[in-house]
This record gives structure tokens, C-alpha cells and sequence, in this order.
């Protein structure tokens, strides 16, 4: 099997790598501190195992930027292989129990519009296990003297969650991603949520930040992103 | 409430618009109506009418009267 992840965040103390799924072009990041791994939106269960063990990596905790079947398809595969703990907000654990929710029930049809029409991709509906430590607007935790703290934003759904990491890089999920809107119509998404709550944080983002998207390629924020996602 | 006040709340609440206009509807008719619009009104569907519809009749309905054609093969009558 041929491995995608890129190292692309090398660091003194930790790293940073992804992986892009073929089918929905979703990022999944594997933080690596020490022999430890934090999964963020696991895309591709086989793929991440076979990855953590080429590394020698043991996976302990996961983290969703939001409910999305794209963003956590991988998920209940390392629930089964691995002791790791689940960490969403309530309503990301409530939305990736439900198959319209989690967009899986619709996901064939969304494949069919990204593949610009050509061909129907079999995407199977699935739902996944409530999550394992749940909060309501923001959870901060260590993990190997990392900092990391985890903020709900919702409007893109009610799921919704950026993660910050030792203040130097920031996990946008579905928002800031390069030359598409936030998407704020599709189930449980809310565009007054967005702006009165997830847009203020998104402004507060401190410049030189380094941004990594749920689909496309890590950037540093600077006001020409501020500009083009609004953020004034 | 009928099947028709259901498949009517369905545009309604998806696309913000009145019912009087609703006969007039069709897919990348209105800007509210692209793909994320049609999975929205899909989802609505489901949920209103309490049922799975099969990917490609999804992609038939292309409008509202078509809708109703669509439907009618999940045992529902909108009339």
C-alpha cells in the first residue's frame, strides 16, 4: 500500500503530517509527540493504522473538526484496533450518531456533484459510537506537554470545532479553506451561528498563525485571508 | 398535514420561497436551488416523508413537478 501522508509541519517537539482521502479530498493530521499521536478527522482507518505503525506510533486521543462522514469515515475502525479516547463537543457526538446528520446518508449524491456528474461512486450510509469525553463550548487538555485547546464554532454544522495547538498552529475544518465559502446549508448548518459566534473567533486569530484545512493545503493566516473570508 | 403541505414545507423551508412560485421551481433555476440546495431538499424530503430515496432517483428530481413523479415511486401521492 502506497502511504500519502507528508510531513509538513517539522518541529523541535513535535510533527505534523497528513493525509488527503482520494475519494472526498479530506485532510486527516496525525500530531506526533514522542512515540504518542493525536488523530484529527481520521479519513481512512487502514491507511492511518498502517501509517501509525510504520512510525511506531501509538494513537491516544481523536479529535473531529465536525460531524461529517468525509472528516471521521475512518473513525470507528481505530475505536476497534486502538484504546483511544474520542474528545467532540455534545453536538458533534450527537451528529456522527446519525446517518443525515453525518451527511453519509447523502454522500453518494455529494460525490456525484464533486465528480462534476460522470458516475455514481457506492458510498455506504454509517453512523458511529456517541463520543468519549463530551463538552459544551470549549475543552483544553495536555498531551505530552502539548497544549491544545478545542473551541466549538459552530455554523458549517452544529458540530463544528477548531483546534488550536501551542498557539502555532490552528485546525480550521471546514472553514478558511482556500477559495470556497463556508458552506453554512446543509443539515444542522446555521448561518446566523456562524456569524455571531464562529466568525468574532475567526477574526481573533492572531496574524502569522499557520492554518490547516480540512481539504486543501496548510497556509499562514494574514489579512489577505482575513479578506477573502471576510473576517473584518 | 397532507403530502402536498409536506412536499411544499419541504421547498419552502429549503429555499425561502413562497408557495405561489413553487410550480416554477427547477434544479440551477434559482441560485438557492445548486447541489448543496438539492441535498438540503433531499434531507428534508426524508425526513418529512420518513423515507431512503435511491441516488439516482435523487438525481431525477429536477424540478418540483418531477418531484412528485420521483415520490410517487416511494408509494407517496402528491396531489
Amino acid at each position: 500500500m502506497e502511504l500519502q501522508f507528508h510531513k509538513i509541519a517539522p518541529n523541535k517537539t513535535y510533527n505534523i503530517h497528513v493525509l488527503v482521502d482520494e475519494l472526498t479530498s479530506s485532510n486527516c493530521y496525525i500530531i506526533e509527540k514522542d512515540n504518542y499521536a493525536i488523530i484529527i478527522d481520521p479519513n481512512n482507518g487502514p491507511k492511518i493504522k498502517s501509517f501509525l505503525e510504520l512510525k511506531n506510533l501509538t494513537p491516544e486521543v481523536i479529535l473531529l473538526t465536525h460531524e461529517h462522514c468525509d472528516h471521521m469515515q475512518g473513525l470507528e475502525y481505530l475505536r476497534e484496533v486502538y484504546d483511544v479516547k474520542l474528545i467532540t463537543n455534545i453536538e458533534c457526538s450527537y451528529g456522527i450518531q446519525n446517518t443525515r446528520q453525518n451527511m453519509s446518508r447523502i454522500m453518494e449524491t455529494y460525490l456525484y456533484f464533486k465528480n462534476k456528474q460522470e458516475k455514481i461512486t457506492p458510498y455506504k450510509p454509517f453512523s458511529c459510537k456517541e463520543s468519549d469525553i463530551t463538552f459544551k463550548d470549549s475543552f483544553d487538555f495536555e498531551f505530552h506537554n502539548l497544549s491544545l485547546k478545542i473551541v466549538s464554532c459552530p455554523g458549517h454544522t452544529s458540530g463544528s470545532e477548531c483546534i488550536t495547538l501551542n498557539n502555532e498552529a490552528f485546525f480550521s475544518g471546514d472553514y478558511l479553506i482556500k477559495d470556497e465559502p463556508v458552506i453554512t446549508r446543509l443539515p444542522s448548518g446555521n448561518l446566523n451561528d456562524y456569524n455571531l459566534k464562529t466568525k468574532p473567533y475567526l477574526k481573533g486569530l492572531p496574524i502569522g498563525l499557520k492554518i490547516y484545512p480540512g481539504h486543501g493545503c496548510s497556509f499562514i493566516f494574514s489579512k489577505e485571508v482575513m479578506e477573502e473570508h471576510e473576517l473584518y | 398535514m397532507t403530502n402536498l403541505e409536506k412536499y411544499n414545507k419541504a421547498f419552502t423551508m429549503t429555499f425561502g420561497k413562497k408557495e405561489d412560485v413553487l410550480p416554477t421551481l427547477k434544479y440551477r433555476g434559482i441560485p438557492e436551488w445548486d447541489s448543496v440546495g438539492h441535498m438540503d431538499l433531499v434531507v428534508c424530503f426524508e425526513e418529512l416523508f420518513d423515507i431512503m430515496l435511491e441516488t439516482t432517483d435523487i438525481l431525477e428530481i429536477t424540478s418540483y413537478e418531477k418531484g412528485k413523479e420521483i415520490l410517487g415511486r416511494y408509494g407517496i401521492t402528491i396531489s
